[in-house]
């Protein structure tokens, strides 16, 4: 319902079990015969950005069809007529030029639209390997994540995992602090620190964000947005099983986030694992409709996910 | 030059003087609306929303379909943004073509609001700043505030489209929602070509019509 996107939110994990999944996938990327990798992609871009549609079967179906029609030939059948909204001239459609020409009172092109003007294009040339992966972690939504989210929520009221979230948020407050410093983001890191003074104490131990009443917003910090901050460029596109997104800076930033999480330091090792787990999923469980709201309305939820990550993340290097 | 030559262009600068004047005093209060009718089209939009979101059930798809085609049409530049979403494909429509992708784009933006806004639990849309126009463009930031006091930030970027300021782009999290669609759209017809765009587009409508998407 609500149309927000945390490109970067839903897989983002940090833990231990976080550094022992790149480990798993590293070695399943090397298992996996390139046969394979290459049977899944039919990529005949040029530029890299071309790629298989990634779309529900039914919708393949169609789209196979109309491959082999031309261009023009894109009358709509019977079937599609009566399937899609009852009116088809809608109040929008009608209101359209007649001509099909648009007037603007200025006459700039797109290149003045800021936003298009300076997109780079996104290196992705594992495409094979993510699309894989893309898939398997879109399984994994559907079948396992949202059904026991729902589960999850039914049992514990919003607040409450709210203030788990709240919780973890706190204790994770040396990942943004430390990155933000080395940033040399000296105000965030002091925000950083105000905060967790705050909310340790007057927040009962970091469950109620009460310095966000003090305009204290949590900073949006790790190392990879520091390696980036520092001009590094973020590499080729990765998608991680269980984790999503990322690219190759911020795969080996998260890999230094995950020394500076406290939790990795909890004893023993299958505590700190549990406890990395449920803040994951308590994570997924508080925002379970952003990975679907990007997906759902997107024609190709593939490129429509890499490109939204990976604008997003150089949105918040250039902020 | 003669006397009566130089009364006449005399009373001529009076009455020009006047006429500016008065048509500065008429159209001082119009200008004024104009510089504020950004925020006014995100206000209109925010409050179809709204209401599609408060009367979800009793509306349905269709309902809200009708409610946000005509808002969204009068605050969009949506054959704008169509072509802008098709990058250097544009150029290669014949104009049937081009007809037939701008009535399923629009369905499909429509569609895709009519499908997402499907419910309400006391959400609240505010706008937060207006800032420029800036190389034609004007950002309206509105931010939707959930109940747990979780904001989104949404920067609208309007132009001036046939005499009106009109949204072009949505920036969320930093992300054009544009350049997005553009990606997608581009990727697709190198792919599948402008007939593989236009079946997607198709059955993402259809999709939302049935209820399968959301």
């Amino acid at each position: 319902m609500a149309q927000c996107h945390r490109y970067d939110g839903f897989w983002a994990c940090r833990g231990r079990e976080k550094i022992l999944l790149l480990a798993i996938t590293l070695l399943l990327f090397l298992l996996i015969p390139p046969a394979l990798a290459d049977n899944l992609s039919t990529d005949k871009g040029r530029d890299g950005l071309a790629a298989v549609p990634q779309v529900s079967d039914d919708v393949k179906g169609d789209a196979a069809s109309d491959d082999t029609a031309e261009a023009g030939s894109d009358e709509p059948s019977s079937k599609e007529e009566s399937a899609t909204h009852a009116n088809d001239r809608t109040p929008t459609t009608e209101a359209l030029p007649s001509d099909g020409k648009i007037e603007t009172d200025s006459q700039e092109g797109e290149e003045e639209l800021p936003g298009l003007e300076e997109e780079k294009p996104v290196h992705d040339p594992l495409q094979p390997w993510n699309r894989l992966m893309f898939h398997f972690n879109d399984k994994l939504y559907y079948w396992v994540m949202k059904p026991a989210a729902k589960g999850y929520n039914a049992v514990l009221p919003e607040p409450v995992r709210t203030s788990v979230g709240n919780f973890f948020n706190n204790v994770t407050m040396p990942v943004r602090f430390v990155s933000s410093l080395l940033a040399g983001r000296v105000k965030a890191a002091g925000i950083e620190l105000a905060r967790f003074a705050i909310n340790t104490t007057a927040g009962l131990g970091g469950l109620f964000d009460i310095a966000k009443q003090y305009h204290l917003e949590r900073q949006e910090s790790d190392l990879g947005l520091t390696f980036g901050r520092y001009g590094i460029g973020e590499g080729i596109y990765i998608v991680w099983p269980f984790l999503g997104p990322s690219s190759l800076r911020d795969t080996v930033g998260t890999v230094g986030d995950g020394f500076l999480d406290p939790v990795n330091y909890v004893r023993p090792e299958q505590d700190a694992i549990a406890i990395g787990a449920y803040e994951y999923f308590n994570y997924a469980a508080l925002h379970i409709n952003d990975y679907e709201d990007l997906v759902k309305s997107a024609v190709e939820p593939y490129i429509a996910l890499r490109n939204a990550y990976i604008e997003h993340r150089r949105s918040l290097i250039n902020k | 030059m003669s006397l009566t030559s130089k009364m006449t262009f005399g009373n001529l600068a009076v009455v020009c003087a006047g006429f500016v004047l008065v048509l500065s005093l008429v159209l001082s209060p119009l200008r004024s609306n104009a510089e504020q009718a950004p925020q006014e089209s995100i206000k209109t939009f925010n409050a179809a929303l709204l209401e599609a979101m408060k009367k979800a059930d009793e509306l349905g798809y269709k309902g809200r379909y009708s409610l946000l085609a005509p808002v969204i049409d009068n605050s969009f530049a949506l054959p704008l943004m169509a072509d802008l979403a098709l990058g250097r494909y544009r150029k290669t429509l014949t104009e049937e073509q081009h007809r037939t992708y701008l009535k399923n784009y629009i369905e499909w933006t429509v569609a895709t609001y009519a499908a997402r806004f499907d419910g309400y639990s006391g959400e609240q849309f505010k706008i937060v700043s207006q800032s420029g126009p800036e190389r034609g463009i004007v950002t309206v930031v509105s931010d939707l505030i959930k109940t747990d006091g979780e904001k989104v930030e949404f920067h609208y970027l309007l132009r001036q489209v046939a005499g009106k300021w009109r949204v072009v782009d949505i920036q969320i999290s930093g992300v054009s929602q544009l350049a997005l669609t553009r990606s997608q759209f581009t990727s697709v017809i190198n792919d599948a070509g402008f007939a593989g765009l236009m079946s997607m587009l198709k059955e993402k409508i259809r999709g939302f019509s049935q209820g399968k998407e959301k």
